[in-house]
């Protein structure tokens, strides 16, 4: 008996042992990291980390392609990259779907449990900012079935591999966003849904500026898709335009909408063109694209813009030399190298400056997307060449530039002018100089302006692309090869056109043959 | 076991002395000497063991017999001597042994002495020996054992081809009468090796008996810590005798194993002293962790050793590595080692054993000595690198284009800017150089250093261990000290450890006994070298030979302290190595109590509670120069884990049945603490470290996890007649890491041994022992704790003072399940000619599934990673280990072992679209699990060959040349204006269509012994499997690599300019004609830029070392019994003596990035392998 007493005991203890296991769920809370975020400062990295994709991480490839400026170049420049390579597509298509968009997505969650209209609007902002983008840049991208990661039905094959939405789907989906978005924001100072000032990377907590900013992309957007959906753009256009105090946009210089990094000392946040020219003493080499518009057409901003070649400047003979845009890959020792100090680089004193504003949108654009709608007989209050006029104006304003006769010169001319929107989006071209997505979405759409010789590598058969490349690994994710999202699209970047840009003419060259050598402005 | 093992050999000796030793169990013995636990089962067995007993008119054997069936008792006896024939009649109740003998030898015909539960029968008086007794001698001695010294009671000791024999005392004491003229004294021993001596004119002869650790019937320790016997086992369990892993006084056990164990693949370090080994038994079958085994240490499991969240994220090595709390077992503390192989041998273990486990059981006091016993083991070594000889081009120096001159290596002067080797031909002509000194430029000699060779010291390593023992009636005691000092090859790095262990039995009643334990250990490194890209010595193999480093160290700083270099900002390995400190200090407790009830004589109860912690203390110095503004972190890693467990055992036997087993429960606790700071935006004061000198604010970081783990366990061992053994098992866990419905999960497994050579009587002489076995386990495994949430991360850098938060990228798991892993064994276990030849064969089989992996998902669900049960990876092998003895004569004995190991894992399914899981990643190249394909491959920069197949799976080539009509299927690398077409850098890795896992694996050890010589070796090695080496990688673009020198085709100097008729023709195809390229260019054209494929650097990683050579020499008892000392042992030691093979020049192709798995298959900047000779003495009084 005294046997079975130890025996009993045992088991007793056993189960004593192993019965505890309802504490375990507590012991398996992380101590060390939280399960909720804050909406502000969800916002701020959603804020920070768009404007480094968008504006400078991936905007030096397509400035390249749009000729403002070329590659960030080593010891001697030596384009020989496949124009495919000079976007990093794969990074900055994960950029949004893994660091921008599930932000936004928190925080339409926590304002949906908690209501907060501003945030909410702001993070619809911010979306149709982001997914307008991949569409402009891809085509199709996935967005109903995107970012189900945490949700039931996430294993459901169609959100395991996001199906791809058409363009226009996504566009007007966008629209509706920003629609719904204006309306939500109260910019009242006593309003129940405070911001944190400090933590609003773009505007400091202006509500106003905000809503400026929804309005005034609403409006690029809808321009965007003006020629293939006028139906639909024409109305929503002209209800923004003619009711300012419900749709305010963006009224002066100062009211460019954009983001001032936070300067100095290398930090994460500081300026890049800053930042890489305390390390190299370099900015970008000027493409010849820009400079030959900037140059021949005796532009005033080509000084603010664009430094003098260091050579030059040491000779005593400053002059602007540009960087061709291309060159054949073929042969390694056909490469032509050019000293980094023979060639112009975009101007220290304007890019550098660690306090600028990265514009995200501009007044002046503004201006020639109004230009735009009423060269299309749209109804907005003014006609195209005031608007044009005016969006010159304000380009000059901006960089501190006095006009003088530039509005008088041949090609500026808007009477004199027989292609009055490739002179609309020219202007609009050189006011939107370092903007490469933005531009690179206009020029697919006009045709305009021509570049120099830009085919390049072995596709030059090929003209301009139409689309960034969709990676390898996107072509094989099922959601798209079931979306059939690859339909139509050749060697990567040609083929089918952007939606948006269905029967657009091609972009033309001024030049037809390739560069071999570095072009000097003036030329003696 | 029956007659397994013969005490006497030979026909003769059989008839005259018919050598029945009933169930003469030796296992049960030697237990007496290696186990912890054994002792509850023996101590005090023959006073607290009652038996009862009632038989009528049966013979005294029967008696015996029953007694042997009924407890645990054995006879030993001679039955010449011994009448047992007489019939009796016996009936006792609940009596002691002693009694139960006195009643079946009643009067003074038989003496019986009762050893521990053997018991020994001899005639009391001389009347029945035989009359042929001629003259008689007296011959005493002592028997000890020839590894430890210490004696060895009841070794049988007979006179050859007479009856009469003798059995030593506690103290290894004997006594024998010999009646024969030139008498032959055979010693022998269960688990040693029988002697023969002749007597000649000695009266006294002291003998050593060398242990035979591979001997059939040996017992070995199984899953905790229960000692079984081999032949009773249907899996694998290879023991290592401690003795065997000192040898040549490495003081890693790890890397100590090497070759020594089938199955089990040891990979050196590349991170030089104190750099963590890396040991993987049966090959890799997990993708979710690193495949390395659980150790044991006294039923201690040392937390920290294994990282159980495997790194499929990649990490590209780091400043140090911080070694692994394993080293700090000192092996000199080390009575044996048992590797636990399969899921059946470690199913008992639960999860975390599902790579296997090494179980290493201390030395301990017992082993019959009361009083006290010393033993000083002492052991210098000296390492120098293994491979002495740079791999690299002695023909040019520092510039490009053939030309150098310096003037202030910025540039100014011709070519010194540049820190490549494509400069001037060393013809000792004069050129303006970089004087060190002065940093000023000197013309002279234009030159060839070997610094490669005036880098690496001589290392120096020494351990001395100082063990006591003290045993009384209730009590016994080991306590050993250790002090080991190491120097590494690499300047500036070494380290000190104290170990301490110790350990306590105590009886504190009949039926209670105590067993402590513990041990301390604390190592503490002023510098340690940094592995990986960080590596200091990644400067000593990419610096120009122009350069005198003997010169250079003597001014690696100028006198303003300023880092100085023959370029602005260029190499400079010993800035690292004498500024950029690394010190580090671990600490390690560990500490173990048992305490065990024997609740009746087949029924005990048994309570651990055991703790290991390990406490990592660092930090960094980053030294202010021109470039660098500094820097300084600490930081601290703390592991802990408790384990509490109670068991009720048992022990029963009916008849021909046996049954055991025993069932329990444990509470694990596992606590991780890390904490780290570093400065931020460099240092204020130059030269001071510490968090204070921070320029801006000091950073720091902090995690802590703790888990949990419940279990019940228990397990069956039924046994039939000492041929059939089952062994079934079955564990419960419930862990906390897991969500709540499928946190519980069992696992069982069974193990079936056939001792078919037990069953039939086959010749001894011939089979002695033929077993087969087989078994099948499924184990679940949980995961790391915290993986459940989704997390919302702060990062490191605020906006404006606030701060900014982001959805981390790892996607949670929605329903968890635990890992399972399913596997198979089948084996044999064969000895031939009286053990000769034993042979242990293995086919093993295991299936991992539902493995946690962190795998890559798509990115448009909002996340990159996910955590998910995913896989299915299959491994299967065969092990064989051969042990054989030549020869055996008296003085002279030869014992030559092989092992062998083939295994292959393949993945046979991911998860969804995914076709592989990457395992490593450097430089571009990587390491993969693909689905369908054998584990390992490695991807990489192919060049493009002339081939159809090559173009369909290159994407590359297709963008190169559109059309396949352009191929002309030479089979040929293409080349396109006479360089080579290449895929680096373009999209990729692709296929290099070899693996990082060798084809085989296997070893040979020979041991010479003659009298008190011994001479033993071990060569090991690894058959095919390929390493990158991006070490080589590099060493192309900086003109290192002997290949970039030397003669073209055309007989001229490559270097030379192509008009000069230099330059090199790469063999290939021309893509536009499909003829031969002819056409010549410059080598450095070819290498400045990554033109080279992969395969360039891509070597086959066959690899054969001599690793170890020992040459011993037993002081005679003679010269040494003087000093009062028991044994004295002198040894020469080497370990990795030579490197037998090795395909990639110059570094040694067993090192790799890392000891993780994404460490392996890829090579940068290894410090090399070193080559240790030393001496060691072995003492004991």
């Amino acid at each position: 008996m005294k046997k079975n007493k130890y025996v009993s005991t045992f088991f007793l203890l056993l189960l004593f042992l192993v019965s505890c296991t309802k504490d375990f769920e507590s012991l398996n809370v992380n101590p060390n990291a939280q399960t909720t975020g804050e909406s502000a400062y969800l916002l701020t990295s959603a804020q920070i980390t768009a404007a480094r994709a968008i504006l400078d991480d991936y905007n030096a490839g397509l400035c390249k392609w749009v000729q403002y400026y070329t590659h960030r170049p080593e010891d001697n420049v030596a384009f020989w990259h496949k124009s495919g390579n000079d976007i990093d597509t794969y990074w900055n298509y994960y950029s949004f779907y893994v660091d921008i968009l599930p932000n936004l997505k928190v925080i339409r969650d926590n304002c949906e449990k908690t209501p907060h209209r501003n945030y909410w609007a702001l993070a619809n902002i911010m979306e149709a900012w982001s997914y307008t983008y991949l569409v402009d840049m891809w085509g199709k991208v996935p967005y109903t079935h995107a970012l189900h990661g945490t949700s039931p039905d996430s294993e459901d094959p169609d959100y395991y591999f996001p199906l791809f939405d058409d363009e226009d789907f996504i566009y007007k989906a966008m629209i509706q966003k920003l629609f719904f978005a204006n309306d939500s924001i109260e910019t009242s100072a006593t309003t129940k849904y405070p911001i944190i000032a400090a933590s609003d990377a773009y505007a400091n907590g202006d509500l106003l500026m905000w809503k400026k900013f929804c309005n005034t992309l609403n409006l690029r957007l809808l321009l965007r898709m003006s020629d293939v959906d006028a139906a639909y753009a024409k109305p929503l256009f002209e209800m923004i335009v003619s009711n300012p105090a419900k749709y305010p946009v963006i009224s002066s210089n100062d009211e460019d909408f954009g983001i001032v990094w936070i300067g100095g000392n290398k930090g994460p946040w500081e300026n890049q063109i800053a930042m890489m020219y305390e390390e190299s003493e370099n900015t970008y080499p000027v493409s010849t694209g820009v400079l030959y518009y900037l140059a021949t057409m005796n532009d005033p901003r080509l000084p603010v813009l664009v430094d003098p070649a260091k050579d030059y400047v040491k000779a005593g003979n400053p002059k602007y030399v540009g960087c061709p845009p291309a060159f054949i890959r073929i042969n390694p020792s056909g490469f032509i190298r050019m000293g980094r100090d023979s060639i112009s680089n975009i101007s220290v004193a304007t890019f550098a400056d660690p306090n600028r504003k990265e514009p995200i949108i501009t007044y002046a654009e503004l201006q020639f997307i109004l230009a735009e709608a009423a060269l299309k007989s749209w109804n907005v209050p003014s006609s195209a060449k005031q608007y044009y006029e005016s969006g010159i104006n304000a380009s000059m304003e901006k960089y501190n530039v006095p006009i003088g006769g530039y509005l008088a010169e041949p090609k500026v001319n808007y009477d004199l002018s027989t292609n009055k929107l490739e002179t609309i989006i020219l202007q609009r071209y050189l006011a939107q100089f370092g903007q490469g997505a933005n531009t690179f979405a206009m020029m697919r759409r006009t045709g305009y302006p021509a570049l120099d010789f830009f085919k390049i590598d072995e596709d030059d058969v090929k003209g301009f692309p139409y689309r960034v490349k969709y990676t390898e690994l996107i072509q094989e994710n099922p959601g798209f090869i079931k979306s059939n999202a690859g339909v139509g699209i050749i060697s990567d970047m040609w083929g089918k056109k952007l939606w948006w840009a269905t029967g657009a003419p091609e972009v033309q060259m001024f030049n037809q043959t390739i560069q071999t050598g570095p072009v000097v402005w003036p030329v003696n | 076991m029956k007659k397994i093992h013969c005490c006497y050999s030979g026909e003769y000796l059989n008839k005259l002395f018919s050598c029945k030793i009933i169930k003469f169990m030796r296992n049960t013995l030697l237990l007496l000497f290696i186990t912890v636990f054994q002792v509850y089962a023996t101590d005090s067995y023959s006073q607290n063991t009652r038996l009862t007993l009632d038989l009528k008119d049966v013979s005294v054997a029967t008696v015996l017999e029953e007694i042997e069936n009924h407890s645990d008792f054995y006879f030993l006896f001679n039955a010449k001597l011994i009448d047992v024939t007489k019939e009796v009649s016996i009936t006792i109740k609940d009596e002691k042994i002693s009694d139960i003998l006195a009643s079946l030898f009643p009067g003074n015909e038989v003496n019986y002495l009762v050893f521990e539960k053997q018991i020994i029968l001899t005639p009391r008086d001389g009347k029945s020996l035989p009359a042929l007794v001629q003259q008689q001698r007296t011959i005493t001695g002592t028997v000890t054992d020839k590894q430890t010294g210490e004696p060895l009671p009841v070794v049988n000791i007979v006179e050859k081809g007479s009856l009469n024999g003798a059995i030593s005392d506690v103290d290894g004491k004997y006594k024998i009468t010999v009646s024969q003229q030139n008498p032959i004294l055979v010693f022998s021993f269960v688990g040693y090796f029988s002697q023969e001596i002749e007597v000649s004119n000695n009266t006294v002869i002291d003998v050593n008996l060398v242990p035979n650790i591979q001997e059939i019937g040996e017992v070995v320790v199984t899953a905790m810590g229960i000692t079984r016997e081999v032949k009773a086992l249907g899996y694998s369990v290879t023991e290592v005798q401690g003795a065997r892993l000192t040898e040549t006084g490495q003081t890693n056990v790890i890397s100590a194993l090497s070759g020594k164990v089938a199955g089990v693949q040891i990979t050196g370090s590349s991170s030089g002293i104190d750099g963590k080994s890396r040991i993987v038994i049966r090959g890799e079958t997990s993708l979710s962790n690193d495949n390395q085994p659980l150790i044991i240490v006294d039923g201690i499991p040392i937390q920290a050793n294994q990282q159980l969240e495997a790194s499929t994220i990649p990490e590209y090595g780091g400043i140090s590595d911080w070694g692994s709390p394993i080293a700090d077992v000192n092996p000199e503390d080390i009575e044996s080692l048992s590797v636990l192989k399969g899921a059946s041998a470690t199913s008992l273990y639960g999860s975390r054993a599902a790579n296997g486990v090494i179980l290493i059981t201390t030395k301990t006091g017992k082993g019959g000595q009361k009083g006290l016993g010393v033993s000083i083991a002492s052991s210098l070594t000296f390492s120098n690198p293994l491979i002495g000889e740079s791999p690299w081009q002695k023909d040019y120096g520092q510039g490009k284009n053939g030309q150098y001159a310096y003037v202030d290596g910025n540039g100014n002067g011709i070519n010194d800017n540049v820190n490549r080797s494509w400069g001037p031909r060393y013809e000792g002509q004069m050129i303006s150089q970089w004087d060190p000194e002065t940093g000023n430029a000197v013309s002279k000699p234009w030159v060839y250093h070997d610094n490669w060779k005036n880098f690496f010291e001589t290392g120096i390593l020494s351990n001395t261990t100082l063990g006591l023992t003290y045993g009384t009636d209730v009590s016994n005691s080991r306590i050993s000290i250790s002090h080991q000092k190491e120097n590494g090859i690499v300047p500036n790095t070494g380290l000190t450890r104290m170990t301490a262990n110790f350990n306590n039995e105590f009886r504190i009643k009949d039926k209670l006994t105590a067993y402590f334990r513990g041990s301390l250990s604390n190592m503490n490194s002023p510098n340690r070298s940094g592995y990986g890209y960080y590596n200091p010595i990644r400067d000593i193999y990419l610096m120009p030979s122009s350069i005198d480093i003997l010169e250079f160290k003597k001014y690696y700083k100028t006198p303003e302290g300023e880092r100085n270099s023959f370029i602005e900002n260029g190499f400079n390995p010993y800035w690292n190595l004498y500024e950029n400190l690394n010190p580090s200090e671990r600490k390690r407790i560990s500490l173990g109590l048992t305490l065990k009830y024997d609740i009746t004589d087949w029924l005990y109860f048994q309570g651990d509670i055991v703790q290991d912690q390990t406490r990592l203390d660092y930090s960094q110095r980053t030294a202010v120069y021109k470039y660098n503004t500094g820097g300084f972190s600490q930081g601290s890693n703390f592991d802990q884990e408790y384990n509490y467990s109670a068991r009720l055992g048992f022990n029963k036997k009916f008849q021909n049945w046996g049954i055991s087993g025993i069932a329990g429960a444990e509470l694990r606790n596992i606590q991780n603490r890390s904490e780290s700071a570093s400065s931020s935006g460099g240092l204020i004061n130059k030269g001071v470290y510490n968090l204070d000198n921070s320029l801006k604010q000091v950073t720091s970081s902090h995690f802590q996890s703790e888990k949990e783990i419940h279990s019940v366990f228990g397990n069956l061992n039924l046994s039939y007649n000492n041929y059939l053994f089952l062994d079934l098992s079955e564990r419960n866990d419930w862990s906390s890491t897991l969500p709540k419905n499928n946190w519980s999960y069992s696992y069982p497994s069974v193990a079936l041994s056939y001792v078919f050579s037990e069953m039939f009587n086959i010749d001894k002489s011939i089979l002695s022992f033929g077993k087969l076995r087989a078994s099948w386990a499924k184990v679940g495994s949980d995961t790391s704790p915290y993986f459940l949430n989704l997390y919302i991360d702060r990062s490191d850098d605020g906006w404006n003072g606030q701060p900014v938060q982001s959805v981390n990228a790892i996607l949670p798991p929605t329903n968890l399940s635990p890992e399972i892993s399913v596997s198979w064994e089948l084996g044999t276990l064969l000895s031939f000619l009286d053990n000769k030849i034993n042979l242990d064969f293995a086919w093993y089989e295991t299936k991992t599934k539902d493995q946690i992996v962190t795998i890559d998902t798509q990115w448009e669900r909002g996340f990159r990673w996910a955590r998910i049960n995913v896989g299915d990876l299959e491994t299967t092998g065969i092990e064989l280990a051969l042990n054989t003895t030549p020869v055996q004569t008296t003085n002279f004995r030869w014992d030559l072992d092989f092992t062998y190991n083939r295994n292959r894992g393949k993945l046979k399914e991911l998860y969804s679209n995914l076709t592989y899981q990457r395992i490593g990643e450097w430089y571009g190249s990587e390491t993969r699990a693909v689905v369908g394909e054998r584990y390992g491959a490695l991807w990489g920069f192919p060049y493009m060959v002339d081939n159809e197949e090559y173009w369909n799976n290159l994407p590359p080539m297709q963008e190169d040349i559109p059309n396949i009509a352009d191929l002309h299927n030479t089979g040929k690398i293409l080349t396109n204006a006479g360089m080579p077409m290449n895929t680096v850098w373009r999209g990729g890795p692709y296929d290099m269509g070899t693996y990082l896992t060798p084809d085989w694996t296997g070893s040979i050890s020979s041991t010479f012994s003659y009298k008190n010589f011994s001479l033993s070796m071990l060569v090991d090695g690894r058959f095919g499997g390929y390493i990158i080496s991006t070490t080589y990688q590099h060493a192309y673009l900086y003109g290192l690599v002997d290949k970039t020198a030397g003669l073209n085709q055309k007989g001229n100097l490559k270097r030379d300019p192509v008009v000069n008729g230099g330059g090199v023709l790469f063999e290939g195809t021309d893509l536009a004609t499909g003829l031969p390229n002819t056409i010549y260019v410059e080598e450095q054209d070819l290498d400045w830029d990554y033109n080279r494929g992969t395969e360039e650097f891509m070597f086959n990683a066959t690899n054969i070392k001599l690793r170890e050579l020992v040459l011993s020499f037993q002081i005679p008892k003679s010269w040494s019994g003087k000093l009062g000392i028991n044994n004295a042992t002198i040894s020469f030691i080497g370990h990795n003596v030579l490197l037998l093979k090795n395909n990639m020049p110059g570094i040694d192709s067993e090192t790799m990035m890392g000891n993780n798995n994404n460490g392996q298959g890829l090579e940068v900047a290894s410090i090399p392998t070193t080559r240790n000779l030393g001496f060691k003495v072995s003492l004991s009084f």
